[in-house]
């Protein structure tokens, strides 16, 4: 079903907020994290272990998932369709990847921030939260996705030229 | 010499050939998901639950209970630390 123009431009609009929210809170959870690795100070670490829970919890999971249902939304309310272009079909297998690892890091980001909160736990073993990995490739993913969206790479995949024949089809008849 | 006129059709019957860019990108990931299953089989990073981040063996006087924690081994499979101690 395709949508109204006014209802394509309001989940756009929703899909572009969410996600670029996203991207900053990403970049947000790396402050925190580079803040774990370069702080001397055992106060400003144990806080910055406690923030990267509500952060993860409050900001990355709900724009992760918005993200997700937004992007199908407007991919199955358009003529883009979800399978019928390789860039689309690219960001969604991109941002379901990229959800999934995020909620499998939720556990590791409870038990830093248990473990932080604990005032006899040794900050010191803590290894620096979890260290850059996870969230910079989550980064870089997060960057291809919006590259695709904006140069919006050409091809089309063999289901959507099967549905643009039909619709041909459709038109001479 | 002039294209047959049928060529044009035939063009649009046939199906799209796959852009470089996608083959590329499909190089890229067949190569890193062989690349995980290289480090899972010679056990480079087979810890992947919380607790790698607690270096194995390190016991101190101080420790803390931790909650009843899931750790997920892909080795060893699903463990659970009862009350353990760091």
């Amino acid at each position: 079903m395709i949508m109204s123009p006014r209802l394509r431009k309001l989940t756009l609009t929703s899909h572009i907020t969410v996600s670029v929210g996203w991207i900053g809170a990403v970049i947000a959870y790396l402050a925190l994290v580079a803040v774990t690795m370069t702080s001397q100070e055992e106060q400003m670490v144990r806080s910055a272990y406690l923030a990267m829970e509500p952060i993860t919890r409050f900001t990355l999971v709900p724009l992760a998932l918005a993200s997700l249902v937004t992007g199908i939304i407007m991919s199955l309310g358009t003529q883009w369709g979800l399978f019928r272009h390789y860039w689309v079909l690219a960001k969604l297998l991109l941002t379901v990847l990229a959800t999934l690892v995020l909620l499998s890091y939720t556990k590791t980001v409870s038990y830093l921030a248990d473990a932080a909160a604990d005032p006899s736990t040794d900050i010191g073993r803590l290894q620096g939260g979890g260290g850059l990995l996870h969230p910079g490739i989550g980064l870089l993913v997060l960057l291809v996705i919006v590259l695709l969206s904006v140069y919006k790479p050409k091809g089309i995949t063999r289901y959507g030229w099967r549905k643009q024949q039909e619709r041909r089809k459709e038109s001479q008849t | 010499m002039s294209k047959s006129p049928n060529s044009n059709d035939e063009m649009k019957n046939r199906p799209p050939i796959t852009p470089r860019w996608v083959k590329v990108a499909g190089i890229i990931v067949v190569i890193l998901i062989l690349l995980f299953f290289i480090l899972k089989l010679t056990g480079i990073g087979s810890n992947h639950g919380p607790g790698r981040h607690i270096p194995e063996g390190d016991q101190t006087e101080q420790s803390v209970p931790v909650k009843q924690t899931l750790f997920v081994n892909l080795d060893h499979g699903i463990t659970i630390d009862d009350g353990g101690h760091l």
